[in-house]
């Protein structure tokens, strides 16, 4: 019974939203940068002066991460985990846990793909440096979709009414 | 703050003035020279014109800028020479050619000196280690006499040490009769040992060793003992040095300076070479054609004879965008996307202010913008740009000014650090903040279709210009006005004026968006797809609301690392909170110019910009040491 209660209890529920959104995001993130910075290291390897500008690239997926640490902290500090402590009821707890769904898997996909997509701008860079500009762009157009998660997510989240 | 008129400049002079009058227009930096050779060979003019083919020559003067490039870079490492980041070039010296030849051969002596320098170096590794191979016989103190003996044998050599001296000495007593072993030496890779033996055991002993890998050394001869041999090589290897420091002294630093200014001759050099192989020229005369500006008259000194004319229609010629200061560096944003067709309006201007509005509202936090400002301001008054350099620099002052002014509106300072009372709190004025977001959206994406209507207007097209920007403006407004209560609650009698605003558009879209379709039926069709691009247009507007996000992911970002500071120590949380905001500005900043460029590319210049223009690049001097005064 008391494992029951447990889980029913609404700040363990909003640690939950809180870690999906930064596990998700952050797994996203990791897998993204790791693309993106293999095909960098290839095109270093052939001309180390380019690693500023390919850094920039390679960075570009590593947001998704953050933006579902954003999310998760502000759960956390909403269920009173961080800062001054509240009451949350089970249906709090889960509405808390639902706003961390956006960006986590959201966060999760669009950072793989957006490594997918700098790692092909790699392949711009590395011919043309000119070029970075358009190769970043390329990429950017993905975070839109983690950027439109992070927005809901956020705008659940600040809808939950606590205490 | 437009796209500038060129005209078409055509130059005709006598050959021994060619020259000359190129180089001044290199210096001048203002023309764009065409490619004219393909006259050489027109049926109509060929047994006028020639062509000269210098690309020997420009191969040449490519391989001697590699020369010179190559002395630059030894003297500065010899020297252990530095440039400082920012330093002020010396003014470009013009030379003569014989002036240029000499200096050339100088910076031949300097590479010869240099390859010298390496074969000594590489003599002095060879003595080097011949020494390292006696070093270890050192203490054998045996005379060449000794070696030639007919009776008794003395065989030197080392074998690895991972064989015993035991093991070796055990398989000789086996199989040789007479023999002595010793142990001479021991480093970390091999044992040097000494096999006395006789005549007959010679050969036995040696088929033995072999089983051991034992190499022999010949380390003994008559006239020297190894000690001896020794010093002879440290002399060897000190008159080697003294050889090398001689010549290092040899490459001073004096003619740097001028290398470089060389360097900078040589490169026009070789610019003016291709230009010529681009012009034509008959017996006596050469002829040129280039763009250049309208308005821009060449100082001509009655030694040539120079001639403008307009472009004619549909003539393809290069776009130079002309604007103030201020917005030149923003150029380098949208020709990123795509240079301006000449046909069309600069979209730079109105560009400059949306960007400079987005790129704050996104980093939104005052005390980055003043770190941001003051870091651009301090690199774009030491650099010393030129006239289209460092654009990124010139454009991050105004974007961090705006960044601290919004900043100030959401009450950010380095997050929560200093506390000031904001006009809207991103964290709590969530559907204000969102609002903004989008009607600063609705604005940029208006300006964008009221472009669209200005060329529409210039091509002559009234009618497409009110049905596809006009119709589209009352049904977007329309339709915005009946979504806003959705969200916003009542807004009065405005949803009403929406409403029947909203059903006049999308009637008039509906009737008009397929009017180049065949039929009624087609033209039917054509209007309700049309009317389809609603979804596009909300899509655009509903895009603005990254404004939003990365203005909330930039202060939530630094609110998090001063909360993480004030957990610890102070010593540590001063720490923490540095390295948070350094990098929460780096990465901001770089979310916010991506995203802010990604506005203007896919939202507003969706709307209106065609872009597919060439870009005007007039023949300049090149100059990477020197500094030359342009005059345009």
């Amino acid at each position: 019974m008391e494992f029951l209660e447990g889980l029913a209890n609404g700040q363990f529920l909003a640690i939950l939203g809180a870690a999906i959104a930064v596990i998700f995001a952050g797994m996203g993130s990791a897998k993204g940068t790791s693309i993106a910075g293999q095909a960098a290291a290839g095109a270093i390897s052939e001309d180390s002066s380019k690693f500023g500008k390919l850094l920039v690239l390679q960075l570009l997926p590593g947001t998704q991460g953050l933006y579902g640490f954003i999310i998760a902290f502000l759960i956390l500090t909403k269920a009173g985990i961080l800062g001054t402590a509240v009451e949350l009821t089970t249906g709090q707890g889960f509405q808390l846990l639902a706003s961390g769904l956006a960006v986590g898997v959201v966060g999760y996909i669009s950072g793989i793909y957006q490594g997918k997509a700098a790692a092909a701008g790699v392949g711009i860079v590395s011919k043309k440096s000119e070029e970075l500009g358009k190769a970043i762009t390329l990429a950017a157009i993905v975070e839109t979709y983690a950027l439109l998660g992070l927005l809901i997510s956020f705008l659940a989240y600040n809808g939950v009414n606590v205490g | 703050m437009s796209i500038a008129k060129m005209n078409k400049v055509t130059i005709i002079g006598t050959k021994d003035k060619q020259e000359k009058i190129i180089k001044d227009i290199m210096k001048k930096g203002f023309i764009q020279v065409d490619n004219n050779s393909n006259l050489a060979y027109d049926e109509e003019y060929k047994d006028i014109f020639n062509k000269v083919d210098n690309n020997q020559e420009i191969a040449l003067l490519n391989n001697k800028k590699v020369q010179v490039e190559k002395a630059i870079n030894i003297i500065n490492r010899v020297n252990k020479l530095k440039k400082p980041f920012f330093y002020s070039k010396p003014n470009y010296v013009e030379l003569t050619e014989n002036e240029a030849d000499s200096l050339y051969k100088e910076a031949e002596q300097i590479i010869n000196f240099q390859n010298e320098i390496s074969k000594l170096e590489w003599d002095c590794v060879d003595f080097e280690n011949r020494k390292q191979e006696l070093i270890p016989w050192k203490s054998l103190d045996i005379s060449a006499d000794l070696m030639s003996l007919k009776h008794i044998k003395i065989i030197l050599g080392k074998v690895s040490i991972n064989y015993q001296l035991e093991q070796i000495e055990l398989a000789l007593s086996r199989e040789v009769n007479k023999y002595s072993i010793n142990l001479v030496n021991k480093d970390k890779q091999f044992t040097y040992i000494v096999i006395i033996t006789n005549e007959e055991n010679e050969n036995l002993a040696r088929r033995v060793l072999k089983a051991y890998d034992f190499s022999e050394e010949n380390v003994i001869d008559k006239e020297k003992t190894i000690v001896q041999k020794i010093n002879d090589i440290d002399i060897e290897i000190r008159k080697i040095e003294n050889k090398i420091e001689n010549l290092t002294k040899k490459i001073i630093p004096d003619k740097l300076s001028k290398f470089e200014n060389l360097y900078d001759y040589l490169s026009n050099q070789k610019e003016l070479k291709i230009v010529e192989n681009n012009i034509v020229t008959t017996k006596n005369t050469f002829y040129l054609e280039g763009w250049i500006p309208a308005g821009i008259k060449i100082k001509n000194d009655k030694t040539y004879i120079i001639k403008y004319r307009e472009p004619e229609e549909n003539e393809n010629y290069p776009v130079y965008v002309k604007n103030s200061k201020f917005v030149t560096p923003f150029q380098s944003i949208t020709n990123m996307y795509s240079v301006p067709n000449r046909n069309e309006l600069d979209p730079n201007p109105i560009m400059t202010i949306f960007f400079i509005i987005f790129f704050g509202m996104m980093l939104s936090d005052a005390g980055y913008g003043i770190i941001l400002t003051l870091f651009a301001a301090f690199i774009v008054k030491k650099a010393k740009y030129k006239k289209g350099e460092g654009s990124l620099m010139k454009l991050l002052i105004p974007c961090g000014i705006s960044t601290i002014f919004w900043g100030l509106l959401f009450g950010s300072f380095f997050g929560d650090l200093i506390k000031i009372t904001p006009i809207i709190n991103p964290l709590i004025d969530v559907m204000q903040l969102m609002g903004l977001s989008l009607l600063l959206g609705i604005i940029h994406m208006y300006i964008g279709m009221f472009m669209k209507a200005i060329e529409l207007v210039k091509e002559k097209k009234i009618f497409s210009a009110i049905f596809d920007v006009g119709l589209w403006y009352i049904t977007l407004t329309g339709t915005f006005l009946l979504v806003i209560p959705i969200i916003a609650g009542d807004i009065g009698v405005w949803s009403v004026i929406g409403k029947y605003l909203a059903i006049v558009g999308m009637i008039g879209l509906v009737l008009t968006q397929g009017r180049t379709k065949k039929g009624i039926f087609g033209k039917l069709i054509g209007g309700i797809g049309g009317l389809y691009n609603i979804t596009s247009y909300f899509a655009d507007v509903l895009s603005y609301s990254r404004l939003m996000a990365l203005c909330l992911s930039t202060g939530v970002i630094a609110q998090v690392g001063n909360l993480l500071a004030k957990m610890v120590n102070p010593v540590f949380g001063v720490l923490i909170a540095l390295i948070v905001h350094a990098i929460n500005i780096a990465n901001s900043a770089l979310g916010s110019y991506v995203h802010t460029s990604r506005l203007q590319y896919v939202e507003f210049f969706g709307k209106f910009y065609e872009g597919g223009g060439t870009e005007f690049q007039p023949l300049k001097c090149k100059n990477k040491y020197t500094n030359i005064e342009e005059e345009f």
